[in-house]
């Protein structure tokens, strides 16, 4: 494979398919979807195909390369972009507004970054991301488009910062160069590239731009927190992994074997895992319960790259594909039941899973992935995580991520119980499944979510080439099963084990003598209830939240409000320079002329 | 000698923009500004000035010549004055169509 | 060859000649704007490519310099010939769709001001170059109160104040020079410049800075602009930004480049700019008027040149002409829009404009500007901030560039804003003329050609580092 060819499919072909679709009114999903299905085919059939490239632009050389990491991540954007644009064919028909182009354009943005091999195509393709990621949010609400755009732009300029430096240091943009830059700049370096790429992967306490965003078309949303959130976790890998060498972290000091960096990394990813947990335990809105679920999920994420032995990189990078797939899966489900019902309150919701059985499905395997239980993909890459962390004996990594787990398990009970199952709302009778195509959007990725849970030694493959590659040992691992220095798990002896007692559990459910009745079939002793206190959702974990009530009033949100209220109060007083009195101006030039000129004597 | 035409010209500019930063009245900040307009021309032709010299015209009496670029700038500066005088006049008979006031603190406070 | 003394001698006829049109028909007379800019865009296009071979020089009036007024244009000075002319010719073809009575002084101030901004940056003189600034000062003041409204006379008096007073320190610096050297010509000066009494240099150049400063609209000499962006005509605040701003500081990048060289003057021309950048976003930030808004960002985006130019590397300048460009053409746009969205509402506050750019034709060309002023890739405005950020980084000026990163982050918050307001659900758009959006659509396509394609700009800006080092 050449650079043209490189180029031309993960980067060129998704801007043409930009331009085409626009101009196709409501088809432009189908077309965009296609265009979006041959990096992916591609992807797919070029593993190992690794190769560097450079090529001269804008007076400096723009180099790609395709390499076992992110060929993993490419793998993963794009199967999250092919299903999330096969589901809007349906769901956004009538609302198309540019939705596919700009989908498109992410896709080029999110490929470009992952390819670059120098500072100057990764910051390129990241902004291009980011503003197509802008006005895909923009479509839904201006509001938390400029939430986004907000701390998009910190994590962007941030990371042009980290660049800046890394050129003034070096002279060149290149990947390979940064080990120029000496040991001193990387106390700035390094939080300056963690924080510009953590932004991305909603890292706590910079998330707050994600309920907002994640609350715009879901079907987008898919894509944006499976896939492009990544984008932030392959940032950070590769701050850890590549750019800084294993001296550079070890000069900060360690800590249990465990360099400082990486444990402050882990450190904030357990607080990220945990936080975002309970906050999205006592969500209403079905968007931001998955949103605050992603910032969690994410957080496993850096707490496997801090830790930063093999088993827990390797199950970092696990968990991202996982949560990619079982992620866009549930977002999907969600854009599901909203396609059908326009509906998204929790409380408002219930049944559904008598009318969309096969979505029903789908969102219960990946709320499984989600919740890490046995014989799912997701359990394996949280226990790798786990382990790693018991092995580094971490005493607060540890117990953080295990309740944070416990609660993934909470709220994604919520979203089965107060959407899927209970009591189907009146008004929700006459829904119907979706159409085939929707259902194949999340079913392919329930497929390799599911062959990975069984043999996760097909991704290990590719995890442990990652790894290899970028100098690290690689995992013990067969087809079905790993070692680790805690133990390991073998996933048939799980399968075989959990499916004996799931029958068991079936034969007890079989056997109930239950009677299935309406909604408003209750006895209340002459009390007048409303609809939604009679809900099987309202006020769900009731004494959780009273406990937790005292810490829930202090919001990372209400504060970042009131620092932009300071410093727009601060601006006003800025901007009464501008007095709008010409005679004041006058002084002002006066005093100018006096300044300029003592500094001009003083200098010259 | 010619240090004399320096500092008044000097002493104009310096007065002209007391004027217009101390003046409230439109039509006296105007003045200022030409005040500091005459200080800047008086400047150019002292720089051009020759002791002793006359007009720059060639004549076989005369040895010593002013130097003639200054004046021809001074023209241009006149002119230039000239019209933006005029046309901020126009501008100050606007305000008091407008306003009823060429009393710029009385202006500014009905401008919002 | 053609002279480039045709880029002032056109537009002075056409000036001229439309009080002539204007008596035989008052429709003929508004076309006379965008034949005059037109001309003068293809005059530019073929100055631009003589000058790669070598700086022009245009003598006129049959003086040879140092004697005689000389016109010297470099690629540098002909890209932002170029570029004021192009944008001149594109916001024209808006006034035509907004036509202000008298519509012959309208046109021939119009022309002028073109003209002069043009002269500004293509002299070699330095006195010709205050007769061109003046010359755009009065256009400037004309059209700046032409609307005959309270905004647009107190706008105008504002401006004619501190423009007063920013001409006459540029005669004080001119007059100066000439005491010591008795030449005007800037090459000249500049070669000479060792024999002038070291004191009155600084005081020489410290005049003509800050004189040109307020055309420059740095701080604190742009206090002007706020008042009279608002009060202008939208059309006029799209040229003031993008063509009189521009020629105020190419000019101001002669005098510390091509004639003093004042390399250790720069770091306080950094501070300048970044005082010029952080005021003009913070007060942007909190202002609620849709004209003054813009006109804060117009301010900080000049501070952004400013400061490339004070960091005074060739990646700096490269990046400082990259935002002059980018900047001219969206913040045309913008204003453009602005126009079209005061035409519809007749008010200019930021409520009132809401849902108006709905309507793809306006949307899309908008949102293409706003993009491409926050510096986001495939616009022409990326390449701007992210050189100069660059070479900030790279000169050591660290936390200047956090400031300004930060004064970019508010930048991005009060766009996002104007874009969320522009294209609410809450209101349906209006009814858009061929006259509002193909101006905007011309210039929205020239941001993402370059944006994608910048080569020819950059092929112009390879004499960057001729120019740094006191060339044309």
């Amino acid at each position: 494979m050449d650079l043209q060819t490189l180029f031309g499919i993960f980067i060129v072909l998704p801007v043409l398919g930009a331009f085409l679709s626009y101009s196709l009114g409501k088809r432009a999903s189908i077309v965009a979807t296609a265009f979006s299905a041959v990096p992916l085919i591609f992807t797919y059939l070029r593993m190992g195909d690794w190769s560097q490239y450079t090529f001269t632009a804008l007076g400096i050389n723009m180099s790609f390369e395709l390499n076992p990491l992110n060929w993993f991540f490419i793998l993963m954007t794009s199967l999250t972009s092919f299903s999330a644009l096969l589901f809007s064919i349906s769901s956004v028909k009538e609302r198309q507004n540019g939705f596919a182009s700009l989908m498109l354009f992410a896709v080029a943005g999110a490929n470009g970054v992952l390819l670059a091999r120098d500072f100057l195509s990764l910051f390129v393709f990241w902004e291009i991301m980011s503003w197509s990621i802008f006005l895909l949010v923009m479509r839904a609400s201006g509001e938390s488009a400029r939430i986004y755009m907000i701390f998009g732009a910190i994590s962007a300029y941030f990371i042009l910062f980290g660049i800046g430096i890394v050129y003034h240091y070096t002279g060149s943009f290149l990947y390979s160069a940064v080990g120029g830059v000496p040991a001193y700049a990387w106390k700035y370096l390094l939080p300056i590239f963690i924080v510009g790429f953590g932004v991305k992967m909603a890292m706590m306490p910079l998330h707050i731009w994600a309920p907002h965003a994640y609350s715009s078309e879901q079907s987008f949303v898919a894509y944006l927190s499976g896939g492009l959130s990544k984008l932030g976790a392959y940032g950070i890998f590769l701050t850890f992994y590549s750019f800084a060498t294993v001296g550079v972290l070890a000069g900060f000091g360690t800590f249990r074997t465990v360099t400082i960096p990486g444990y402050a990394l882990a450190l904030v990813g357990a607080f990220t895992a945990f936080i975002g947990t309970m906050l999205a335990i006592f969500q209403d809105d079905l968007r931001k319960l998955l949103a605050y679920s992603s910032i969690a999920q994410l957080g496993y994420v850096l707490v496997g790259f801090g830790l930063g032995t093999p088993l827990a990189v390797g199950g970092a990078l696990f968990h991202a594909f996982n949560h990619a797939l079982f992620k866009a899966v549930l977002f999907l489900g969600s854009a599901a039941v909203i396609y059908r019902t326009g509906e998204y309150r929790i409380s408002e919701l219930g049944g559904i899973a008598y009318r969309m059985p096969f979505t029903f499905m789908a969102v219960l395997i990946s709320i499984f992935a989600l919740a890490g239980i046995p014989i799912t993909s997701g359990f394996i890459s949280k226990w790798m995580i786990y382990e790693a962390a018991i092995s580094l004996k971490f005493v607060i990594v540890t117990p953080l991520m295990l309740i944070a787990s416990v609660g993934a398990f909470l709220y994604s009970f919520r979203i089965l119980y107060g959407v899927f199952l209970g009591q189907l709302h009146r008004r929700h009778e006459h829904i119907k499944e979706l159409p085939p195509h929707m259902l194949a959007a999340m079913y392919i990725l329930i497929v390799p979510m599911m062959v990975f849970a069984v043999a996760p030694g097909l991704i290990f493959d590719w995890i442990n080439s990652i790894l290899v590659y970028y100098g690290m040992n690689g995992l013990t691992y067969t087809t079905f099963s790993y070692q680790s220095s805690v133990g390991g798990a073998n996933m048939l002896v799980f399968f075989v084990a959990f499916m004996a007692a799931f029958m068991v559990a079936m034969g007890l459910f079989m056997m109930k003598k239950a009677r299935t009745v309406d909604q408003y079939d209750n006895y209340l002793g002459g009390e007048v209830r409303t609809d939604v206190e009679l809900h099987a959702a309202h006020n769900f974990y009731k004494p959780l939240r009273e406990v937790w009530e005292p810490l829930l009033k202090y919001s990372t949100e209400r504060f970042y409000t009131r620092v932009a209220r300071f410093f727009a109060g601060g601006f006003e007083e800025i901007k009464k320079v501008y007095t709008g009195n010409p005679q004041d101006y006058a002084a002002y030039a006066a005093m100018a002329f006096i300044v300029f000129f003592l500094i001009g004597w003083w200098l010259l | 000698m010619i240090s004399i035409f320096y500092l008044a010209s000097l002493a104009l500019i310096a007065i002209g923009l007391y004027i217009v930063i101390s003046k409230k009245n439109l039509i006296k900040i105007i003045i200022g500004i030409n005040m500091m307009d005459v200080g800047v021309n008086l400047l150019l032709i002292s720089i051009g000035y020759v002791y002793g010299g006359t007009a720059p015209i060639e004549n076989a009496n005369y040895a010593k010549y002013v130097d003639p670029i200054p004046q021809a700038l001074v023209l241009t500066a006149i002119v230039i004055g000239v019209s933006v005088m005029a046309l901020a006049l126009t501008i100050v008979i606007g305000i008091y169509r407008k306003t009823g006031s060429i009393e710029l603190d009385e202006i500014l406070e009905v401008e919002e | 060859m053609i002279h480039p003394v045709l880029l002032i001698a056109i537009p002075l006829f056409l000036a001229f000649l439309t009080p002539i049109v204007g008596i035989g028909s008052k429709k003929y007379a508004r076309y006379m704007a965008p034949l005059a800019a037109g001309l003068n865009t293809l005059v530019s296009i073929f100055v631009l490519f003589e000058t790669f071979n070598g700086p022009v020089f245009d003598i006129l009036s049959g003086f040879s310099p140092p004697l005689g007024i000389v016109l010297m244009v470099g690629p540098l000075g002909a890209l932002i010939a170029l570029l004021i002319s192009f944008t001149s010719f594109v916001v024209s073809l808006n006034c035509l769709k907004y036509p202000k009575e008298p519509v012959v002084k309208y046109t021939m101030l119009y022309i002028l001001l073109m003209m002069g901004a043009t002269g500004m940056v293509i002299t070699g003189d330095l006195f010709n170059l205050f007769v061109f600034m003046e010359i755009t000062s009065i256009a400037s003041y004309g059209l700046a109160s032409f609307n005959r409204d309270k905004r647009g006379y107190l706008g105008a008096i504002k401006y004619v104040v501190v423009g007063s007073i920013g001409s006459t320190f540029v005669l004080v610096g001119i007059g100066l020079i000439y005491a010591q050297l008795r030449t005007l010509n800037m090459l000249d000066i500049s070669a000479r410049l060792s024999q002038m009494n070291s004191f009155t240099a600084i005081v020489a150049f410290v005049s003509l800075f800050v004189g040109l400063s307020v055309e420059a609209e740095i701080f604190p000499l742009n206090t002007w602009v706020p008042d009279a962006y608002r009060g202008a005509p939208s059309q006029i605040s799209a040229v003031f930004a993008s063509v009189a701003a521009k020629a105020g500081i190419f000019a101001i990048a002669r005098i510390i480049f091509t004639i003093f060289g004042y390399s250790n003057y720069l770091w306080f021309v950094v501070i300048l700019g970044m005082l010029t950048v952080i005021i003009g976003e913070f007060s942007a930030y909190v202002e609620r008027d849709l004209k003054k808004m813009l006109a804060y960002s117009s301010i900080a985006q000049m501070g952004m040149i400013v400061l490339g130019f004070g960091i005074g590397t060739v990646l700096a300048l490269q990046g400082a002409f990259f935002q002059m460009l980018s900047h001219a053409i969206a913040k045309a746009v913008l204003f453009m829009a602005a126009g079209y969205f005061v035409y519809r509402t007749g008010t200019t506050k930021m409520e009132s404009i809401r849902g108006l750019g709905r309507n793809p034709l306006i949307g899309i060309p908008l949102t293409i500007s706003v993009l491409s002023i926050m510096g986001l890739p495939l616009f022409l405005g990326f390449y701007g901030k992210f050189y100069i950020v660059l070479a900030g980084i790279d000169a050591g000026y660290y936390a200047i560039i956090a400031l300004i990163l930060l004064a970019s982050v508010v930048e991005v918050a009060y766009y996002a804003r104007f874009l969320k307001i522009v294209f609410d659900k809450s209101a349906e758009p209006k009814e858009v003329t061929p006259g509002d959006y193909v101006p905007m659509m011309i210039l929205a396509v020239v941001l993402v050609i370059f944006g994608v394609y910048p080569y020819p700009i950059l092929d112009v800006l390879s004499h960057v580092a001729s120019f740094l080092a006191g060339g044309v």
